[in-house]
């Protein structure tokens, strides 16, 4: 039997097929591309081949990122379940003696605090995306480097140029200012390297004890230069786990493992078009904006609403388009 | 400004002249919100008059869903309603009211005040006049947040239109709640003992209120399931923006939701000194003190704070720090904010409880807030 879990993330959607005895028989990667429900679509027509491959019939579904409400109505989910417990799940699952999460995504940064193999702290960043891969994006953007290649630049540098982290708006012209007055592109990136774990230490990990052994994931870790900048700030070494990017969706299939759903998931009959309505509701003065998920026509489910009124409009709404 | 049992507005030259007193009283249909009606037409007869006055009030005074009312609404309905006075409540915050609130705000305020405008608004074309105390200090030595005193002239500066009455509490100068409260009330009834039994009853009737809600919390903080300690000021727990969608996540996720609020005012100050000694907000110390009575009783402590709030961020960081080993989640709200990151760190949250239970036991339903 096996168990599909995806992660539909801002940046990335990953998918991941485990079997009964946890291990991965198939996996999945893309970018999301701002529209979540083409990418799932493209990451299980990924996943579909490997699993046939492997023998495995997926009988239950589990979704977890920030898409999740959406895919795991789409999906029919048997467990949608939020990114946090999610990694921390599938971390446990291959490093059960790990003491420190560290987790860099495309738009959040997380840090979950693990004793005895048991999650018992966790901070989030809040409205801030300095020091998340959306940061770094940007500046390799200006740079006119492409993101792959920062950590092979930044392990080049010697002396990393100090640049002001706290906020992408800052250490964008703090970044300009090193570049102009001659700073060489190698410690310039190993600099923002240092400012994104500077940044991510002093805002989501402040307060917290971070104890070895540690494992960095999230699609941040890819990134050497990073993984470096950490090893050298905290002075421990730096677990990076080959599937560290399908952490979360390696949790989630585990949830729906452990969970008592159970339903023959077939890859086809997910290979429809799905429909995506929003709208104000105008019901009340909350003015909730609503959307809707239907599939030909048909409605699968909504969000949004602060009451019932807004999914009988919703329902209205799909019957009258 | 004298203060004596004349019914203050909000400035002297908007006080229209005897002749035309009829027409202050003509008020739009009422049409929406709560309108207490509960004491008959006819028994009004007694009550209400302006100083000087021949016709008896039949005035509405609005009372803001906000701030203070969190506290004292249950004073204040009765109170009015045993004057004779009728009342209407500004409806739960809601999307319009917080927008509205936040037009009529300087942009520096914090999001309670945004919403206390908004509220102050809406009652405009309900109510003659708004009930806007100011409380500078409820106890001696201590102090409470400014917005509590500048809240009566912010408003009137913001909303210019706002016929506003206030009363002025200041403990530590010798306004006492109680003196105060009947020195307004003066201004509807001018037989002071009237005034004084309806304040009696007022206060027996928001105290019977009170206890009922506090000792459902120390019952709740008995039952075996998992329970979560909510920390924050009355006016952001039960307001329908900020507390409820927190509550209702927290009691989605099979926890049950504990006030800090609620916990006994004078237990609570005694216990604050345990964690610290020096502070010198009246709410705040009542917070600190029931997050020292209810900390062996809770899985978890949530901290609710709405942006920017000065008192709070410097308890916060304070709590957290003291309270080593404890779970505890810092939410920040601000009228930005969407319901999808409050609803991941809430749930990631009770899942981190749940997993720290050595044992799940049935989760309770929450009876409490």
């Amino acid at each position: 039997m096996g168990f599909l879990g995806v992660d539909v993330g801002s940046i990335s959607t990953k998918a991941a097929v485990i079997d009964d005895a946890g291990e991965v028989v198939a996996r999945s990667y893309l970018w999301t591309e701002g529209d979540p429900l083409a990418a799932v679509k493209r990451v299980l027509a990924e996943v579909e081949p490997q699993a046939k491959a492997a023998g495995e019939d997926v009988v239950a579904v589990g979704v977890t990122g920030s898409a999740r409400e959406l895919i795991g109505a789409a999906l029919e989910a048997q467990v949608v379940k939020n990114e946090i417990t999610a990694h921390a799940m599938g971390t446990l699952s291959r490093h059960p003696g790990v003491h420190t999460i560290f987790e860099i995504g495309g738009q959040d940064s997380k840090i979950i605090i693990v004793r005895d193999g048991v999650p018992v702290d966790y901070a989030m960043n809040t409205l801030c995306a300095a020091g998340t891969g959306s940061f770094l994006s940007a500046q390799a953007r200006r740079l006119n480097v492409p993101v792959e290649d920062f950590g092979d630049y930044a392990l080049r540098s010697t002396k990393p140029t100090k640049i002001a982290g706290r906020c992408t708006v800052f250490a964008e012209s703090d970044l300009v200012h090193k570049a102009q007055i001659g700073h060489p592109q190698e410690d310039l990136i190993a600099g923002l390297c240092q400012a994104i774990v500077m940044n991510y230490l002093n805002n989501v990990g402040k307060g917290k004890e971070v104890r070895a052994p540690i494992v960095f994931q999230g699609g941040v870790s890819k990134n050497v230069g990073v993984v470096k900048a950490f090893a050298d700030i905290t002075g421990e070494e730096i677990v990076v786990d080959d599937d560290g990017h399908l952490m979360g969706a390696i949790g989630v299939a585990l949830l729906a493992r452990e969970g008592e759903g159970r339903a023959e998931f077939e890859f086809s009959a997910h290979d429809v078009e799905f429909d995506t309505r929003g709208f104000e509701c105008g019901g009340c003065p909350n003015d909730c904006e609503v959307v809707t998920l239907s599939r030909a026509g048909e409605f699968l489910d909504g969000w949004g609403n602060r009451c019932e009124r807004g999914i009988e409009r919703a329902k209205a709404d799909i019957s009258d388009a | 400004m004298p203060v004596t049992g004349e019914l203050r507005r909000s400035s002297a030259d908007r006080v229209p002249p005897a002749s035309s007193r009829g027409n202050i009283y003509e008020r739009a249909p009422v049409s929406a919100g709560r309108i207490n009606r509960l004491r008959p037409r006819k028994m009004v007869r007694w009550s209400a008059q302006l100083r000087g006055g021949v016709e008896p009030i039949d005035a509405t005074v609005g009372i803001p869903r906000a701030l203070l009312y969190h506290k004292y609404g249950d004073l204040w309905t009765a109170f009015f309603e045993t004057l004779g006075v009728d009342t209407v409540v500004s409806p739960p915050t809601n999307r319009a009211i917080l927008e509205r609130g936040s037009r009529l705000a300087v942009d520096e305020t914090c999001l309670p005040m945004k919403i206390f405008l908004g509220h102050v608004d809406s009652l405009m074309s309900q109510a003659d006049y708004v009930l806007v105390p100011r409380v500078a200090s409820l106890h001696r030595g201590e102090t409470t947040c400014v917005k509590f005193l500048g809240a009566y002239d912010v408003a009137r500066n913001s909303i210019p239109d706002a016929r506003l009455i206030e009363y002025d509490v200041d403990v530590a100068n010798g306004k006492r709640h109680a003196t105060e409260i009947r020195r307004l009330g003066r201004g509807f009834e001018r037989n002071p003992a009237k005034v004084g039994y309806a304040y009696m009853r007022a206060r027996r009737e928001a105290n019977r209120l009170h206890s009922e809600r506090a000792l459902g919390n120390e019952q709740a903080a008995l039952e075996p399931g998992l329970k979560v300690l909510v920390v924050g000021h009355p006016y952001n727990i039960y307001d329908e923006m900020i507390g409820a969608p927190v509550v209702s996540i927290l009691r989605e996720q099979g926890a049950a939701v504990l006030a800090a609020e609620l916990a006994d005012a004078s237990r609570a100050k005694t216990l604050s000194a345990r964690l610290s000694r020096d502070v010198p907000w009246t709410f705040n110390k009542e917070l600190l003190g029931a997050v020292e009575h209810y900390r062996e009783y809770v899985d978890g402590i949530v901290f609710l704070v709405t942006f920017p709030c000065g008192p709070d961020s410097l308890m916060t960081e304070l709590c957290v720090r003291r309270l080593e080993g404890m779970p505890t989640l810092v939410l920040v709200l601000d009228e930005l904010q969407g319901e999808a990151g409050l609803r991941t760190r809430l749930e990631s949250f009770v899942d981190l409880l749940r997993l720290r239970r050595p044992k799940e036991r049935t989760a309770t339903t929450a009876r409490v807030v």
